[in-house]
């Protein structure tokens, strides 16, 4: 008993057992998605990190013990966004005649993103400091905290907003787009990336793969004019 | 890389660009290697290049637009891309995308006491705004798209 006890806390305290429960989480829920046939609510990403939160509060694990071993997976993201230059440049001829309706698609949603959140925010009686850390909730998470700080937002209280945010988009866009009668994968992906980053843009790309180059754009561009914008809108709205 | 080339900027470029070219079975392990030093020395060239200069983009989209850039040089004069092994490799990582957002993810379920009893108005602003965004976005795309008579 106490053998098993010391294994566990070395065990817990390198990075192979929380890098190996990560991937395990993965192809657990890819798993799932798959014998569920795709289907929207089965979200991959979701079921994911529900396994893993499940895992960290059953063993009483702290987070950042658990991201030590994590981190090499959250790494990868980097190269990983690089990587979306090469379908982009492949498909070039599809993007290029795409350009005025995505440059278009693009300013109309990024403002309607900022300024529908302010405006239900303030209707469900949300506080002003709260509003403020909504702002950029559409952006991928490492630039959504930089904005919520440079506006006067709290910026842990973003990324949890933008995670949210990334899931509602990522698990709504399909079901939306089918009521809409939307076809065109190019517009529908390019929405899922603008509203919700990265997991949209996962979402996408696991649909269909001229959907997911649209929402790697969007994603890339939306947070950019979010940057731009932001601190102009919350200075207006709030 | 043996195949000929004119001595040109261009050319010097391409040469300096590692993409794994051949797929034969001995060089696979290598072309990954290849694929993956080239996507982080565009990561490295896009955070240097972002943090000096004060830009309120990501390391990694500004890595995005220099491998793009790179790229574009390069289908001038060896237009297979899709053929590469730089084009597997990407779909590849692409793939799992899930899998690399889920440490964050986690974390943030760590963090929903941020939330302070406002869970359920934030939860319906953020449905609410996503859908609105998702709507306002497709319908201009679509819209613009139609003016212009672009065939989809």
């Amino acid at each position: 008993m106490n053998d098993a006890f010391s294994l566990w806390v070395y065990l817990t305290s390198t990075p192979l057992l929380w890098l190996t429960l990560t991937l395990c989480a993965w192809l657990v829920a890819d798993r799932v998605s798959t014998l569920a046939g795709g289907h929207p609510l089965v979200n991959p990403v979701l079921i994911g990190i529900i396994l893993v939160s499940i895992v960290l509060v059953v063993t009483d694990t702290p987070f950042e013990l658990y991201f030590e071993g994590a981190q090499f997976v959250h790494f990868l993201l980097g190269p990983a966004i690089v990587a979306t230059a090469v379908p982009l440049i492949i498909n070039r001829a599809v993007v290029w005649s795409s350009i005025v309706p995505l440059v278009a698609a693009l300013i109309v949603g990024s403002v309607v993103a900022i300024v529908s959140v302010v405006w239900l925010g303030r209707l469900f009686g949300l506080p002003e400091e709260m509003l403020l850390s909504l702002v950029p909730k559409s952006v991928t998470a490492g630039v959504a905290m930089g904005i919520a700080e440079e506006i006067g937002g709290t910026p842990s209280l973003t990324a949890v907003l933008v995670m949210l945010t990334g899931m509602s988009g990522a698990v709504m866009v399909t079901p939306l787009m089918n009521l809409l009668r939307i076809k065109d994968y190019a517009a529908r992906g390019f929405s899922a990336g603008l509203a919700s980053h990265g997991i949209g843009m996962a979402r996408a790309f696991s649909v269909d793969p001229t959907a997911g180059l649209f929402a790697s754009l969007a994603m890339g561009l939306n947070a950019l004019l979010t940057s731009i914008i932001a601190p102009i809108l919350a200075a207006w709205l709030i | 890389m043996s195949y000929s080339i004119r001595r040109s900027f261009s050319a010097e470029v391409i040469r300096a660009i590692p993409i794994p070219v051949s797929p034969s079975r001995h060089q696979k392990a290598f072309a990954l290697l290849q694929t993956l030093t080239l996507l982080l020395l565009c990561q490295f060239a896009g955070e240097v290049f972002v943090r000096s200069a004060g830009l309120p983009v990501p390391g990694p989209v500004a890595g995005l637009a220099l491998l793009a850039v790179l790229l574009l040089v390069w289908v001038q004069r060896k237009p297979d891309l899709a053929e590469t092994g730089l084009a597997r490799h990407s779909t590849a990582l692409i793939g799992i995308l899930g899998l690399l957002l889920i440490p964050t993810g986690a974390g943030v379920v760590n963090q929903l006491g941020l939330l302070q009893g406002h869970g359920l108005a934030i939860v319906v602003t953020i449905l609410v705004s996503a859908v609105l965004t998702m709507v306002a976005t497709v319908f201009t795309f679509i819209l613009v798209k139609r003016l212009m008579g672009v065939r989809s």
